[in-house]
């Protein structure tokens, strides 16, 4: 992967900033998304949250099925308040 | 085993912490940091980020927060990270519903502060929490130290009117609200990877995922390692008297990765989890978690100016009836806050529960404090959640943070028990805590006196 190529969308963070996050001692899901804010936009990381396990897994030298599973933040989608909550 | 020398050892990376561990990096004390998860996984990575004065009732406090503030101004350079700190002034809200002059059955009726000409109240300051039980005040300043000028605050207080103003989404349904100037926000997580950052490039050495399973203690001055007080600890109840007053000294730190750590001082920067490692030493702290609720919503273009809180939330802090007939008893521990965070999210918030480490989120609780920020904030109705989480702030019981060393040790020390506060002051405590420990262990200059605040208030044995 190039290093400019976006990994995730909603917070435009790029392929070297999460190498950059690993490399500085970031060594799960939760930590990389605190410091680069990948995974934290509207989708919540629906899209990029693979792509980074992969990278994490890539650079600590782990089976993807070694990483963390990241603590669930519900809701699972992006819901109005009104409807989330009733009126 | 692998061994670590250092000269101080911090356990604990959340924002209190990573500041310390700045601080005393900078003064080019060798440090060593060790932290049980991630950086800013714990109180630091699940809260708000407001700088509140109105919202403190303490004046070494307030005093403390103000000098916080001046340090908050340059931190971003200072530690060339953005830390999106903003002095976007603060307001504190009041409904027709805890508005005093509306409810006859108000507790505080019998209890209004009384003000003098110059605007003082008689305890010397002021603060919405006060102002809040009753509006018999004017416009006014809050002048913590009497004639010092710097330390003068000035809140104001807006009608509807005025506040639709500098606040146009808000509903009719407020009354009045209190406006305080210098108060700010900031994004706790980034100024706990901004302290981070720049201890590492002072040399500070950060170990994460690395938790402290035990402590090897010995009486001070003596030098025999069977001198370990774990064992009559755990099996005397009531320590002998000449056990109490003889000071106990940390020799070394066991951490979970089978490392052995030797550090002449040793600060508690655990926060919500402080008990359970005073309890490896046999030290009392007496810290509790108390969670918070919060939701993030999308991000949207400006429609919060302000660090917003509600009156009742104050309530909720210092645990507090509205009203004599306990009504409220049920709902005391849901309060309501927003804030718009640097990148448009709204960050809204919160209760102050006491529900041990419960880290499930409650909706039953968070309904309501949606249904109150719905109140204020109409608009709220329409735009979406993407997520919910919840955090342990570090309870006091007596709502004053444990800041100094452990009396009964030589060498223990602890910055802990901010509750809600230890963002506002992390700076502030990380600066404290090390001059002291500066001083202590001869580098640099000590700093005894301050802000000529007396720091005993602050010790461990208080309580």
């Amino acid at each position: 992967m190039n290093k400019d190529e976006i990994v995730c969308r909603c917070e435009e963070v790029t392929y070297g900033e999460i190498v950059d996050a690993i490399n500085s001692g970031c060594r799960t899901i939760s930590e990389i998304r605190r410091k680069t804010r990948a995974g934290m936009g509207f989708c919540q990381g629906r899209s990029c949250r693979s792509i980074i396990s992969k990278i994490l897994a890539e650079k600590t030298g782990k089976k993807i099925s070694e990483i963390e599973v990241e603590k669930i933040r519900p809701p699972e989608g992006a819901v109005k308040i009104k409807i989330f909550f009733g009126n | 085993m692998s061994k670590l020398y250092t000269d101080v050892l911090i356990i604990g990376g959340g924002v209190i912490g990573s500041s310390i561990c700045y601080y005393l990096s900078k003064e080019g004390i060798d440090t060593v940091l060790v932290e049980k998860s991630g950086i800013a996984s714990g109180t630091s990575g699940a809260c708000d980020g407001f700088i509140f004065l109105q919202s403190k009732k303490d004046k070494d406090i307030i005093k403390l927060t103000l000098e916080g503030l001046k340090i908050f101004d340059g931190l971003s350079d200072e530690l060339s990270y953005d830390i999106e700190f903003e002095k976007c002034g603060g307001l504190v809200i009041f409904t027709k519903d805890n508005d005093s002059n509306d409810k006859k059955n108000l507790k505080y009726k019998d209890n209004i502060p009384t003000y003098n000409n110059s605007g003082r109240s008689n305890s010397g300051i002021y603060n919405s929490y006060d102002l809040g039980k009753s509006f018999i005040y004017k416009d006014l300043d809050f002048d913590i130290d009497g004639e010092n000028d710097n330390n003068k605050v000035n809140i104001e207080k807006l009608d509807l009117k005025e506040l639709k103003k500098v606040e146009p989404f808000i509903s009719e349904k407020v009354v009045k609200a209190t406006y305080c100037s210098e108060e700010a926000q900031v994004n706790p997580i980034n100024l706990n990877f901004g302290f981070i950052e720049a201890a590492k490039r002072n040399g500070a050495k950060i170990l994460t995922y690395e938790k402290v399973v035990s402590f090897d203690l010995q009486l001070a001055g003596k030098e025999s390692a069977e001198d370990n007080l774990n064992k009559k600890i755990v099996n005397e109840d009531t320590p002998k008297e000449e056990e109490i007053k003889a000071e106990k000294k940390i020799k070394k730190v066991y951490t979970s990765s089978g490392r052995e750590i030797i550090a002449r001082e040793i600060v508690c920067a655990c926060g919500a989890w402080s008990k359970e490692l005073g309890d490896l030493a046999g030290l009392k702290i007496p810290v509790k978690p108390r969670k918070g609720n919060l939701i993030v919503t999308e991000a949207l273009p400006k429609v919060i100016n302000h660090v917003i809180l509600d009156f009742d939330y104050l309530c909720c802090k210092y645990e507090e009836d509205k009203y004599e007939d306990n009504r409220d008893k049920e709902d005391r521990d849901i309060g309501f806050t927003i804030e718009q965070t640097k990148n448009g999210n709204l960050l809204i918030g919160s209760t102050r529960e006491f529900v041990g480490f419960n880290d499930r989120v409650d909706f039953d609780k968070l309904s309501k404090v949606i249904g109150r920020a719905i109140e204020i904030f109409p608009f709220l109705k329409e735009v979406s959640i993407i997520r919910t989480f919840c955090g342990f702030r570090p309870y006091s019981i007596d709502f004053l943070p444990l800041m100094g060393k452990a009396k009964s040790f030589n060498n223990f020390w602890l910055a802990t028990g901010h509750e809600g506060d230890g963002i506002a002051l992390s700076p502030v405590t990380g600066l404290l805590i090390s001059r002291m420990i500066a001083d202590k262990i001869n580098y640099g200059k000590g700093l005894n006196n301050f802000l000529n605040i007396n720091l005993e208030k602050f010790s461990q044995e208080r309580i």
